[in-house]
């Protein structure tokens, strides 16, 4: 059942360092922050004093409602509650970033999954899978850039949300769905409302709940599948929160064509990107 | 709040109380979009003023025109021989579908994976918001996609439709088709102005017409320059208002307009820093007031120099020959010049490639973004045509399907940033 990764487990909130490759990038020089104000959570990747990178990760709602504090009608971030000194440097992406966009610079999630993506693989020719908390991005990179990119437009059926929404329904947690893979009912799909329904039917016929919760895995594995078809490239790198997802790599890797590389901390991905941004960028005034 | 021209609306049957929340949404619309812009020209005070009065001023006139007897003809397409209406003495209007409010109305008759466009003008004449459609003694729909063709064999009963049949290919054959075709609506005309089409009002329609295209051909050499001296929506904008102004006074306008753009590229001035990034939209027509995209894209710091759509570079890349002296002859050359349209309808139609690929690189723009309508299938289809054409030129091209709600603003500006940071 194990795919290799389940060392990946949360263990980030103590601010360890990242295990990062060795890269021809240089460590921070300064105390460069990337911030990724994601739709399920805020993610923070740090440069931190006596060198290496830390991170945090927070629920976006409490993020917004407990280190977010008002002044003079300006959003600022409130790093002593954070227990972090004050950056030097800070660079931010993400649904949320124009709150601070007074303050800081902001980078696309496409700039930002691309540079991390780049940092951590050493790569320079990969199709870049993102799957996050509501939507699905894939990148070609090709000769180190950006060469094209497609990402989902109005529907978030088959991203993260969809994910935990299922795992919900079958009132199980997220960890032991996402290890799911074996026997997989066929889900046609992806959609959060239209799934349940499928889902119940197939309670109805009595079939286990693993069974159901692999076949939800592969339709969302299809899914990124079927967005990634257009390119043409040997290696894959999947990052966002749905890479933990040990079943969806699974299904991925499955397919044969391609090696598929997941990074890790997929989930820090684009904040990693915005820090790295943030320590190549001459520092804005913050607060 | 009452208008004056409340007493006009009321008898060219609009829903008055929603027509109300149809403008004060237009204005606050292009107050965003327009009125926020630095550096305008003084000459946009026109278009600010004609925009202004889209429903006001400019109906009162079509109105006095039909009290003298003249007949209001609505257009669709640019594939409607303008020339022959206006020898008609009659006046012609492009009936705008760039708006979404009359969506809910027209999916009570239409699918609703129906293009934007068509939902609009039918949305706009079931919900009786456009005094332009309710001013028209004829409207001319075209075959020019199957979503048009079939809607108005619906709108037929709510309005006066004749349609046009668009050949789908360039053969002798099809020129023929429309030749006859042309011919079909020369008769119409006159037979609901009652007045002769002859070789001399003919000649005078010719030129005038031929002269709004030159003045329009004048903006757009103009603006090519590096840094461009106007924003894209600017010129989106004029060339919207073309289809609906009176043609002397707007090519009088444009024209002034474009003497005020002259100075400033002699002087080297833009209105963005020479370092923008430029780009260039190519595909479905925006139709007033469908600005979504173009705001979109120029507020993320790039700007638009080029519109490779019927509202822009289609309709007025190519001239009428004015040598003609017979009415055969300029018929003729009415038929020619239309069958140069490179509409995506027709097949194959690579004069649109290489039309688009020589467009993108005379502007020296960074890349293109390929704008369809979501269920415009011949645009929509041949965008992949035009990416291949862009990608052996080495111009990079994103691909954008959209309509005109709200609601993907966020994800298209996403997408349009990163773009930006692919070409930058």
């Amino acid at each position: 059942m194990s795919c290799g990764l389940n060392f990946l487990r949360e263990g980030a909130r103590d601010g360890k360092s990242l295990p990062l490759p060795k890269s021809p990038w240089p460590s921070p020089q300064k105390l460069a922050y990337g911030l990724d104000f994601g739709s399920r959570a805020v993610k923070l990747v740090y440069a931190r004093p006596q060198g290496g990178w830390g991170r945090r990760k927070l629920d976006s709602i409490s993020f917004y409602r407990d280190y977010l504090v008002r002044v003079k009608g300006e959003v600022r971030i409130d790093w002593g509650r954070l227990g972090l000194a004050p950056p030097e440097a800070l660079v931010a992406t993400g649904y949320g970033k124009n709150l601070l966009k007074a303050h800081f610079p902001t980078i696309t999630e496409i700039r930002a999954h691309f540079l991390g993506a780049r940092f951590v693989t050493g790569l320079d020719h990969f199709i870049l899978l993102e799957m996050g908390g509501q939507d699905t991005k894939v990148l070609y990179v090709r000769d180190g850039r950006v060469f094209d990119f497609l990402t989902n437009d109005r529907c978030a059926a088959g991203t993260g949300r969809y994910l935990e929404n299922m795992a919900r329904f079958l009132k199980m947690p997220l960890t032991e769905f996402a290890g799911c893979w074996q026997n997989p009912v066929d889900i046609s799909q992806t959609c959060a409302i239209f799934g349940e329904t499928e889902l119940v039917g197939y309670l109805l016929e009595g079939v286990e709940p693993a069974r159901i919760a692999a076949g939800v895995n592969a339709s969302v594995a299809r899914r990124a599948l079927a967005m990634r078809r257009r390119y043409r490239c040997p290696t894959l790198v999947f990052v966002g929160g749905v890479a933990k997802n040990r079943a969806v790599v699974k299904f991925l890797e499955n397919q044969g064509n391609f090696q598929v590389r997941v990074p890790p901390y997929p989930q820090f991905n684009g904040a990693l990107g915005c820090a790295l941004e943030a320590g190549r960028v001459p520092a804005r005034e913050g607060p | 709040m009452t208008t004056p021209y409340d007493e006009m609306w009321e008898k060219l049957n609009l829903d008055l109380t929603a027509h109300e929340g149809l403008l004060q949404v237009l204005g606050k619309f292009y107050g965003d979009i327009y009125l926020t812009q630095e550096g305008r020209l003084k000459g946009m005070e026109y278009l600010d003023f004609v925009l202004s009065e889209v429903h006001g001023l400019r109906i009162k006139e079509i109105q006095a025109a039909k009290a003298q007897g003249r007949k209001v003809i609505g257009t669709f397409c640019v594939f409607v021989p303008e020339e022959l209406v206006l020898a008609a003495e009659a006046v012609c209007v492009g009936l705008c579908a760039g708006a979404e409010i009359g969506k809910e109305a027209a999916e009570k008759i239409l699918p609703r994976n129906t293009c934007a466009l068509i939902k609009s003008f039918v949305g706009f004449k079931l919900s009786r918001l456009c005094p332009y459609i309710e001013s028209c003694d004829l409207v001319v729909g075209e075959t020019t996609c199957d979503g048009k063709k079939k809607a108005y064999e619906i709108f037929e009963e709510y309005a006066p439709v004749y349609v046009m049949e668009i050949p789908q290919m360039k053969q002798a054959c099809d020129r023929e088709l429309w030749k006859a075709e042309v011919r079909r609506f020369k008769e119409r005309i006159e037979a609901i102005t009652g007045k002769e089409i002859t070789a001399a009002r003919l000649k005078e329609a010719i030129k005038l017409v031929n002269r709004r295209r030159r003045v329009l051909q004048r903006l757009n050499r103009l603006r090519a320059a590096v840094p461009t001296p106007i924003s894209g929506r600017d010129v989106l904008l004029i060339n919207q208002i073309s289809f609906y102004d009176d043609p002397v006074r707007f090519t009088a306008k444009i024209g002034e307009l474009c003497d005020e753009l002259e100075k400033r590229v002699k002087a080297g001035e833009g209105v963005i820093p020479a370092e923008t990034p430029r780009l260039m939209l190519s595909g479905c027509p925006m139709a007033v007031p469908n600005w979504k995209l173009p705001f979109i894209v120029e507020s993320s710091g790039a700007v638009i120099v080029g519109e490779e759509s019927c509202i822009g570079a289609r309709n007025i890349r190519d001239l009428v020959d004015e040598s003609g002296n017979t009415l055969e002859e300029m018929l003729d050359a009415l038929v020619d010049r239309y069958m140069r349209i490179d509409c995506a309808c027709f097949t194959p139609n690579q004069e649109r490639l290489h039309n688009v690929v020589a467009m993108a690189q005379e502007l020296k723009v960074k890349g293109v973004i390929y704008f369809a309508l979501n269920f415009c299938q011949p645009y929509a289809i041949e965008a992949f045509k035009v990416s291949q054409a862009l990608e052996a030129a080495g111009i990079p091209m994103l691909s954008i399907e959209t309509d005109y709600s709200m609601e993907d603003v966020e994800q298209l500006k996403t997408r349009v940033e990163a773009f930006l940071e692919m070409v930058r």
